[in-house]
């Protein structure tokens, strides 16, 4: 135990209590009313401390490695499992769709339907999971302006929606997930092609389609829904976003609730696709 | 003389300065990964207790503010809120630290353990104020528990690195 030599007993001075607290709440006011104003700051940040926090990932990759394997071996093994019995089953689909969409193209080229032409697109891979201890809806991908990425570029992944990209700085982009709640588009149901509205539901939970879904309408557990793509979307059309995982009516609103599973897997994420489509203002 | 402290004072601020971006590349590239139940130490955070620690509250709190800004630079949330959240919760652990009569490397990992908590504690409070769903996280106390433990473990590292930050002829560290 050792004694505290402190300099004697003085008048405590709140003034840096203060001044921080005025910065602080100035700059979440700059912040909030410039509807991220101050997101130019953190690009710039991003692409500083990118590069040494690269090669310090590179540095550690031993230490995380094992920590990895320490604290998530049972996991590892019961997503390995799982990953066989799905790799089973998408190679039988794979198969299947080829067959089909040759079809489809076949029969296409015979009535004269002029096919959108296939959004170009780039590969990027995940940098970082989310940085905040709470629930957060972000990733940050490896590319940026530098590869002509832009804010509101949808970011798929085995063909499922991902999300959008928030904030690009010159080396890297942020992705809003879309799990997030305040991540809203148009969908299309595939087999009834009856239009709604959805959003995330937080993560781990279904994609939620809560608006224009009538009650009538004959929306069945397992159909494709896909990003309606209408005037003014945030998203292209035909962008997978899962499938149907439940179906709740909703008497007051006289609309049906639709539970979505995302076909991309959210949660395990490494490489993404970015198209090069920007939504139109 | 004036200029013999105005050179420390420097020498303060440079060391510091150095420890914190030291601390924010380690964050970014080795300890957000370290994750047990889900949730990464938070060292930034860590460095701000530190020093009101071996400091006091004063420059605790200029620390712990510092470190927020740091951190938000990377976070996606309102860009302030945990420099103002990590600021207050470590004046906090300042008082706390300069009202305790007797001091161990026990009673500083304890301060550790609280200022974690009351840091994530406060963000969770303060981000809820700004329409943040925190408050509501089913993680939580989970969150609170495991950034305390972090913090308790990084103890022996982080309080002398403050202590060293620090050094000035005219103070005199809390033990």
């Amino acid at each position: 135990m050792r004694p505290k030599p402190a300099s004697g007993p003085r008048r405590r001075s709140r003034r840096p209590l203060v001044i921080i607290t005025l910065l602080a709440v100035t700059l979440v006011t700059i912040d909030a009313v410039g509807g991220g104003a101050l997101d130019p700051l953190r690009s710039v940040a991003s692409d500083v401390f990118s590069p040494v926090a690269d090669a310090t990932r590179w540095v550690t990759t031993p230490v995380r490695n094992a920590w990895a394997g320490i604290t998530g071996y049972d996991e590892l093994r019961r997503d390995n499992e799982a990953l066989r019995e799905e790799v089973a089953e998408l190679r039988s689909e794979v198969a299947s769709r080829e067959n089909d969409s040759e079809e489809l193209r076949r029969l296409q080229s015979e009535v004269g339907i002029e096919v959108q032409g296939d959004i170009p697109f780039q590969i990027a891979r995940v940098a970082s999971g989310p940085r905040n201890n709470f629930t957060d809806h972000r990733l940050e991908i490896d590319k940026g302006s530098s590869s002509g990425l832009e804010v509101g570029m949808p970011v798929t992944a085995g063909n499922g929606v991902v999300g959008r990209l928030v904030r690009v700085a010159r080396t890297r982009s942020v992705v809003q997930l879309a799990t997030d709640p305040k991540f809203v588009i148009g969908v299309r149901v595939g087999e009834t092609q009856d239009i709604g509205v959805g959003h995330g539901s937080g993560a781990g939970n279904p994609f939620v389609v809560d608006r224009g879904i009538e009650l009538e309408d004959d929306v069945e557990v397992g159909d494709a829904v896909l990003t309606s793509g209408l005037e003014r979307s945030v998203m292209p059309p035909d962008q997978v976003v899962g499938r149907v995982a439940e179906v709740q009516p909703d008497e007051a609103a006289r609309s049906l609730i639709l539970r979505v599973d995302f076909a991309a897997e959210l949660s395990q994420l490494d490489v993404v696709k970015v198209l090069e489509w920007v939504p139109s203002s | 003389m004036g200029a013999l402290l105005v050179s420390e004072e420097l020498k303060v601020v440079a060391r510091t300065a150095l420890v914190l971006f030291g601390a924010y590349v380690l964050q970014l590239g080795l300890f957000d990964d370290l994750r047990l139940f889900s949730v990464h130490p938070e060292v930034l955070l860590a460095i701000g207790s530190g020093t009101a620690i071996a400091w006091g509250a004063e420059r605790g709190a200029v620390v712990g503010f510092a470190a927020g800004l740091l951190a938000d630079l990377s976070l996606s949330g309102r860009f302030g809120l945990t420099a103002l959240a990590w600021g207050v919760t470590c004046y906090g652990i300042g008082l706390l630290s300069e009202g305790l009569a007797r001091r161990s490397r026990l009673v500083d990992a304890v301060l550790m353990a609280v200022g974690g908590a009351g840091g994530v504690a406060a963000y969770a409070v303060i981000a809820a104020l700004f329409g943040e769903s925190t408050l509501g996280d089913d993680a939580l106390f989970v969150i609170i528990g495991m950034v305390a433990a972090w913090s308790m473990v990084l103890s022996p590292l982080v309080v002398p690195v403050c202590r060293w930050a620090g050094q000035h002829p005219e103070l005199r560290a809390a033990r």
